[in-house]
C-alpha cells in the first residue's frame, strides 16, 4: 500500500520586489526548515542560499529594480520534498542555456543558478498564466529532526 | 559593513565583522576590497571567521578584489571558512582559484 504523505508545512506569500526585504523571506525558509529539522544546519542553510539566489534574480534581472512588481513565494514541506516556487513578472528567461553553463573563473557573475541546480534535487522553470515561475524541490531525510548531512 | 583590517609582515588581514554577505552588502564589502588595493595592499587575507551565510554576490566580490589583486601581481587569500561557506566554493569549484588558509 502506498504510503500517504505527511504534510509538515504550507506557506505563500507576495511581497514588493525590493532587495532589503529578500533577506526577510529569506530567513523565514531557513527558519521553518530549521525548526523541522533542527539537527540538519546544512540543510537549512542550503534552503536560505538557493531562495535567496532566486529572489536576487527576480528582483535584478526579471523586475530590473522595480519595487512596484511584487513577488510571489510558496513553499510546501511534506516529509519526503521541500518544495519552493517563486513567481515573477518579468519577461523570463532561456533556462536551458544556463543549465549547461558555468561562468569563466574570474568572472564574478553567473553562479546563483550554479548554485541552485547543485544543491537542489529538481529545478524547473516555466510559464504559469502570465508569470514565470522557478520551482526548486529538494528531497528530504527520512526522518524529521534527525537526518544530517 | 563593519570590518577591522590587521597589518602585519607585509599582509592586510581584512577581518569582516558581519555574519552575513549577500546582495544587500556586497557592494560594500566589494568597495573594502578594492580600497585595500588602493592603499598599496597586495597581499591580502581575507577573514571570514564571523560570516555566516554568503550567497553568490559576495563571492563574486570576492572574484572581484581576486582580480584586482592579481593585475597588480598580488595575492588573495580567505581565511575561517564555516562549514556552509567552504561547501559554496566547492560547488562553484572557486576553491580552485582561491587560496583558502
Amino acid at each position: 500500500m502506498k504510503r500517504r504523505r505527511c504534510n509538515l508545512c504550507e506557506i505563500a506569500v507576495t511581497f514588493p520586489g525590493e532587495i532589503d526585504l529578500l533577506r526577510t523571506f529569506s530567513e523565514l525558509a531557513r527558519n521553518i526548515v530549521f525548526a523541522l529539522w533542527p539537527n540538519n544546519e546544512q540543510l537549512a542553510f542550503e534552503v536560505e542560499l538557493c531562495l535567496t539566489e532566486a529572489l536576487s534574480n527576480v528582483v535584478f534581472h526579471g523586475h530590473k529594480q522595480n519595487p512596484a512588481q511584487s513577488i510571489c513565494f510558496e513553499m510546501s514541506i511534506n516529509d519526503e520534498i521541500l518544495e519552493m516556487r517563486v513567481y515573477d513578472q518579468g519577461p523570463g528567461f532561456d533556462f536551458a542555456k544556463y543549465q549547461i553553463s558555468e561562468p569563466e573563473q574570474f568572472c564574478e557573475h553567473g553562479r546563483g543558478l550554479l548554485l541552485i541546480q547543485n544543491l537542489m534535487d529538481e529545478v524547473e522553470y516555466f510559464q504559469k498564466g502570465n508569470k514565470n515561475v522557478l520551482r526548486m524541490r529538494k528531497k528530504l531525510p527520512l526522518s524529521k529532526g534527525t537526518g544530517q548531512n | 559593513m563593519d570590518f577591522k583590517i590587521e597589518k602585519s609582515d607585509g599582509t592586510a588581514r581584512v577581518v569582516i565583522l558581519e555574519s552575513r554577505i549577500d546582495v544587500g552588502n556586497a557592494e560594500r564589502f566589494k568597495k573594502i576590497l578594492a580600497d585595500c588595493t588602493k592603499k598599496g595592499h597586495y597581499d591580502v587575507v581575507v577573514d571570514l571567521r564571523n560570516v555566516e551565510f554568503m550567497d553568490s554576490s559576495g563571492l563574486g566580490a570576492l572574484v572581484f578584489g581576486l582580480r584586482e589583486i592579481k593585475h597588480r601581481h598580488g595575492e588573495l587569500k580567505v581565511s575561517g571558512l564555516s562549514k556552509h561557506v567552504s561547501s559554496m566554493f566547492k560547488v562553484t569549484r572557486l576553491d580552485r582559484i582561491f587560496k583558502i588558509v
